[in-house]
């Protein structure tokens, strides 16, 4: 890195500062350094002087050495423990500030040879006098159990971090209570449970504490169990007050607590007046700041999901400006929609037709599809509902496409209900050039072949342009023409002939290979059978398949304005287990995972024979990029330890045929309406893309096929909803050690 | 569970200061993800809180076209994060002013002291900057000598907010009470939402530790109940304070009591979401000739009482993107045509209540325009001062120090339309 004599040069003048006796000098080298560090220049090779320099009163020039070794220590392990010896000697300084800063610094060195020297020092300043420095060991006990955890068991740190909790200052309780919370999250048994004392404790400093100090010892004491009704609500009022700062994380973390308080709370009236009270705090901060804003409204449509009557009233602060950043009129939509009922509807209804005619293309289609979800979840309103997406396409707004693709869902819902608008659908027919539209076009022509006069026309000119159309059109023309075929034989079968022997014979797609070959081998057998399996009454779609599951939500509510809250996902789910060694460089770090997907790249490439018609038209649902994958295994790389595979996954061919159907049953047996399995398996074939929606479900994965069975290969997999998309999210895991 | 680093990038994604508090995120990794936000940034603004690779999440806030972003490996509180960056940017403002790019590599040797201060393995810590000038110095005031540096006891101590000591010749206090108004107005002159934020700003010159005890008048009763149908009018939907007063007294019988920091600070802010009244109205007729012009008439009608007079009013009228040789006419106020954002500026230096002002305008459109009718809104932006919409007033500040000195209030009141807040759908 200094092979330039520039930078030499420039060393050599830090190099001679640094080695001036003089302090200005000094602190003027010593501050170069950290300029150069902070530029990302490696300046290590200066390191025994700049550990010279820490023999000082300066104050200033101990804390940028500081900030040096916390950077370099671990480069220079040997070196390092020269300086433990200075470390020692400043925990015992008089100034409680060199005191406090000494043992926070070298509790951030994770060095061996340092840490070992850290406990008995460390032991002084928990019991230092100086709030200030007991307040600075706390954390340090959690930064040596991070790098050591027995040592820091052995030493009984623990015993006095939980002495700390009743501390006299609020700032040393809180930031005890904090370490030993994070203690126990990486522990499978807690080392520190709290109880009713603690608990006392803790509501005692929250009221003098500072506001950080305060936000952690809310965030601790929503772990704790109240032991009956009254604790319940006698913590609840001393919580109540804190509602009212202005600092929203304090807010949001008492609106957890009061929450979770509210179930232990027996009279269920108490309980309801508890909750409504979070109700005006959380709208406030709607006028916050707008990462804020976007936090709270992620967790008011949790509250909503749980609670859904408690912001009724509060409808028209979730109403879209035309300011707000995209990301949150987004998430205003779906509070909206979930707040939609047959009295505000008319005044949604309004809202959302405005909203279709703004120039954002996300936020338009949105918007026309929180139209639809309407009229699934207000059976009543329907009938407004689709009026206004008539209203729509006749005023040819810019994306009538996305219209047909959400009256297609409104179809499904409510069959032979509103035929009357296909005629003026197909009219748009031409326009048409979105594969989802297109797709959503078919499927309806298909499912109303039979009022449609002129069907096997239009579903003859899509024929026309067969080969070039995508995979979910070309899907969709095959399933419509079997329909269209069973209805009325004698317009089409000249058609079906066509659309058989096209996907059969002239595509590469295995998807629609199979899928073909299964509709023919069905259709020679019996006709009446056929019509059975293939003209089935399908499962209807309900709104409430934007929901969570009562024990996910009830999790997520845990975790109100934490990262799971915003995510909507359990922590168990996003915390990956990626285990990142210590002390990678950064592009070390960087190359690994590239390795590591090319591995998992080749792994699917020696497979990619393997293929299990169950599994496609599972895989049709995925509407993503990563459809058509098959063929083109190595643009997946950008899921670092997750990818998502199409049907090649299968190692061990097997095994495949039990171990396909049953998992996948498996997992999908909680997220979808269970039928009998012929039928599911049919009425999935047939209409792929239009399935019922899976729950939104955020379990961490299943696991599919255990390493033993596997020879050595493990599979977890889920499906999972992202966005609109569902997901078949796998996890291939070579247990082995050897290389694919 | 704590955050992992702090970062500050420019405009360009240089990063300008790296923290690294646990060593399991890595500078590397938010390169990545600033040249990503910024690609996006262009477009749309990318959503502030996101997760990327291998598990790494990231929260960013903007400020001066600076990003300050954090990253976390855990299932981090959120909400203390956002605010935490925002923490810093404050600080950052009390030690040097601006907050842009060269303050901050000008100050790298202060700001990792401050980071280091702020902020430990992840856990904020204390960010008063008040106090923390105290004990960290810049090179530029140095007033304190190093050696005898020490921690102050505001730090670990009850009132963090105040440093001891502190005298002034005059000991005086300015309240000003400002109200921002957000409204939509739909096309019918109906109001669909309209929401409210007062805050009452102080900034105290006070010697010692001053008593306060604030009092307003009745509007400030705060419905225990909090079904907004039974609100009466003037109630506050949800009010807000800054962490000197004291929460529990305030919930036992209202009364708001305090020390405050020195200088200037918000010490309450208050929301009224209930649908008040409109301010202004807009009456618009548009005339769209596809092809070859376009006319606009507007009345605007302020409807607040007619001794009141709004100031610096801006009625900006969206026109089409594409509209070219502009006939304007107004019966008062100036209007121009500002063709780099595509509207109008209707300006009025001096707007009376209960008052109303035409305007006529006249746009040839190219051939070529067949876009669809614009959707964006009319924004009013103006300011009405000596006024409250929730008619909130403060009656009285008392302030008890052990010297018994006397201190007077001077009070101001203010109403805000900023810009885009208030706007009126076409």
């Amino acid at each position: 890195m200094f092979s330039s004599s520039t930078q030499k040069g420039e060393l050599f003048e830090i190099q001679t500062k640094l080695q001036d006796p003089k302090t200005e000098k000094k602190k003027e080298g010593v501050k170069k350094v950290i300029e150069l560090m902070t530029l990302g220049k490696d300046v290590s090779a200066l390191f025994t002087d700049v550990m010279n320099c820490m023999h000082t009163t300066d104050i200033e020039i101990k804390k940028l050495v500081y900030i040096y070794l916390m950077k370099y220590a671990k480069y220079k392990p040997d070196l390092a423990i020269l300086v433990v010896n200075t470390f020692v000697q400043d925990t015992q300084d008089e100034n409680p500030l060199i005191r406090a800063l000494a043992i926070r610094t070298m509790g951030s060195i994770r060095v061996e040879n340092v840490i070992d020297h850290l406990c008995q020092p460390l032991g002084l300043c928990l019991k230092d006098h100086d709030p200030y420095v007991r307040k600075t060991a706390a954390l340090c006990v959690a930064k040596l159990y991070d790098t050591n955890p027995e040592l820091a068991e052995s030493r009984g740190f623990i015993q006095n971090l939980i002495d700390l909790v009743s501390d006299s200052n609020p700032m040393v309780v809180s930031n005890a209570i904090t370490a030993l919370m994070e203690i126990n999250q990486s522990k499978k048994e807690p080392v520190f449970q709290i109880d009713k004392k603690t608990a006392v404790n803790l509501l005692n400093a929250l009221r003098q504490a500072p506001e950080w100090g305060a936000a952690f010892i809310l965030d601790s004491l929503s772990k704790y169990v109240p032991k009956n009704s009254k604790q319940a609500t006698t913590i609840s009022e001393r919580i109540l007050p804190r509602l009212n700062h202005n600092n929203s994380a304090i807010v949001l973390s008492s609106v957890r607590l009061i929450l979770h308080l509210s179930g232990f709370i027996e009279n269920k009236a108490n309980a309801v007046n508890l909750i409504t009270k979070v109700v005006p705090p959380l709208v406030t901060l709607m006028g916050n700041k707008n990462e804020i804003r976007y936090l709270a409204l992620r967790n008011i449509n949790l509250i909503i999901q749980k609670w859904p009557s408690i912001f009724s009233h509060e409808i028209q602060i979730f109403f879209c400006r035309y300011n707000d950043p995209i990301y949150i009129k987004l998430e205003k939509l779906e509070i909206l929609v979930l707040l939609a009922s047959e009295k505000n509807i008319n005044q949604l209804l309004h809202e959302f037709q405005e909203y279709s005619m703004e120039v954002d293309e996300q936020f338009v289609r949105k918007s026309i599809r929180a139209i639809s979800r309407c009229a699934i979840k207000l059976e009543k309103s329907a009938e407004i509902c689709i009026n206004v997406l008539i209203d729509l396409v006749k005023k040819k707004i810019n994306f009538v496409q996305e219209v047909v693709v959400v009256i297609k869902d409104i179809f499904r819902k409510y069959p032979s209900r509103y035929e009357k608008i296909i005629g003026l659908l197909s009219q748009n027919l031409p326009t048409l050039d979105e594969p989802e539209a297109k797709a959503s076009m078919i499927w309806i022509i298909g499912e109303y072949s039979e009022q449609i006069d002129n069907a096997h026309e239009l579903l003859a000119s899509f024929l026309a342009s067969f080969k070039e159309e995508n995979t979910d059109v070309q899907l969709q023309i095959l399933s419509s023409l079997v329909k269209l075929f069973l209805r009325k034989p004698h317009e089409s079968e000249e058609l079906l002939q066509q659309v058989l022997k096209l996907s059969t014979e002239s595509e590469n797609n295995p998807d629609l290979r199979d899928r073909a070959f299964i509709y023919w081998r069905i259709l020679s057998s019996d006709a009446d059978l056929s019509s059975k399996i293939i003209l089935t009454e399908k499962p209807k779609i309900t709104e409430k398949s934007f929901h969570f599951e009562p024990s996910v939500l009830d999790e997520l509510l845990r975790n109100i304005s934490f990262l799971s809250s915003v995510y909507h996902k359990v922590p168990t789910s996003f915390l990956n287990s990626y285990q990142i060694t210590q002390n990678h460089e950064e592009d070390e770090f960087e190359d690994e995972n590239e390795d590591e997907n090319e591995d998992e790249n080749e792994k699917e490439e020696k497979n990619p024979k393997n293929k299990k018609n169950i599994i496609k038209s599972e895989n049709n649902q995925e509407k993503s990029n990563n459809n058509n994958n098959n063929n083109n295994n190595n643009s997946n790389n950008n899921n670092e330890d997750m990818i998502v595979l199409n049907e090649n996954e299968n190692e061990n061919q097997n095994e495949n045929d039990d171990m396909s159907l049953f998992s996948l049953n498996d997992i999908i047996s909680n997220t979808v309406k269970k039928t009998q399995t012929q039928n599911t398996f049919n009425s999935q074939l047939q209409d792929s893309i239009f399935e019922t929606p899976v729950i939104i479900n955020n379990e961490p994965r299943k696991l599919l096929l255990n390493s033993a069975q596997g020879k050595g290969m493990e599979i977890l997999g889920l499906f999972k909803r992202k966005n609109d998309d569902i997901i078949l999210d796998l996890e291939i895991k070579n247990q082995t050690n050897q290389k694919f | 569970m704590a955050c992992s680093s702090i970062f500050i990038f420019d405009s360009k994604g240089k990063a300008l200061i790296t923290r690294n508090y646990r060593n399991d995120t890595f500078l590397g990794q938010a390169k990545r993800y600033i040249s990503h936000l910024l690609e996006q940034a262009e477009e749309n603004e990318k959503c502030p809180i996101s997760e990327e690779k291998d598990g790494v999440t990231f929260i960013y806030v903007e400020h001066n076209s600076l990003y300050f972003v954090a990253a976390t490996r855990y299932n981090t509180n959120a909400a203390i994060v956002v605010e935490f960056l925002y923490s810093i940017i404050k600080v950052f403002q009390d030690y040097f002013k601006e907050v842009e790019e060269e303050s901050i590599s000008d100050n790298f040797v202060l700001i990792h002291q401050l980071l280091d201060e702020m902020m430990d393995f992840g856990y904020p810590q204390f960010s008063e900057a008040k106090v923390l000038q105290e004990y960290i110095v810049s090179e530029t005031h140095k007033l304190v000598t190093s050696e005898n540096t020490s921690v102050p006891i505001a730090v670990t101590g009850q009132v963090s907010w105040r440093k001891e000591g502190i005298s002034h010749k005059k000991n005086q206090v300015y309240i000003d009470v400002i109200e921002k108004i957000k409204m939509t107005i739909s096309e019918h002159n109906r109001v669909l939402n309209s929401e409210i934020i007062g805050s009452i700003m102080l900034n105290t010159e006070l010697t010692g530790t001053p008593h306060c005890h604030l009092g307003l008048n009745d509007k400030i009763r705060l419905e225990k109940k909090s079904s907004s149908k039974k609100l009466k009018s003037s109630q506050m939907d949800d009010i807000k304070f800054h962490q000197c007063v004291r929460l529990s007294k305030f919930d036992s019988d209202r009364s708001i009591t305090f020390i405050p920091p020195d200088g200037p600070f918000e010490l309450l802010s208050y929301r009224v979401s209930r649908i008040t009244k409109p301010l202004f109205t807009i009456e618009s007729m548009i005339e769209r000739h596809p092809g070859s012009r376009i006319e606009y008439l507007l009345k605007v009608k302020s409807l607040f009482r007619s001794n009141a007079t709004a100031t610096n009013v801006h009625v900006f009228i969206p026109v089409n993107e594409n509209a070219d040789s502009p006939k304007i006419k107004s019966s008062s106020g100036k209007c121009k045509y500002e063709p780099q954002s595509n509207q109008m500026n209707w300006w009025f230096k001096n707007f009376e209540g209960g008052k109303e002002h035409t305007m006529r305008a006249h746009f040839g459109l190219s051939s070529f325009d067949r876009k669809e009718a614009d959707k964006r809104p009319i924004t009013i932006s103006f300011e009405i001062p000596y006024e409250t919409v929730t008619g909130i007033r403060v009656k009285f500040l008392k302030i008890q120090e052990k010297s018994g000195y006397t201190a007077l209030p001077w009070i101001r009141y203010l109403v805000i339309g900023e810009p885009g807040a208030y706007e009126i759908r076409i």
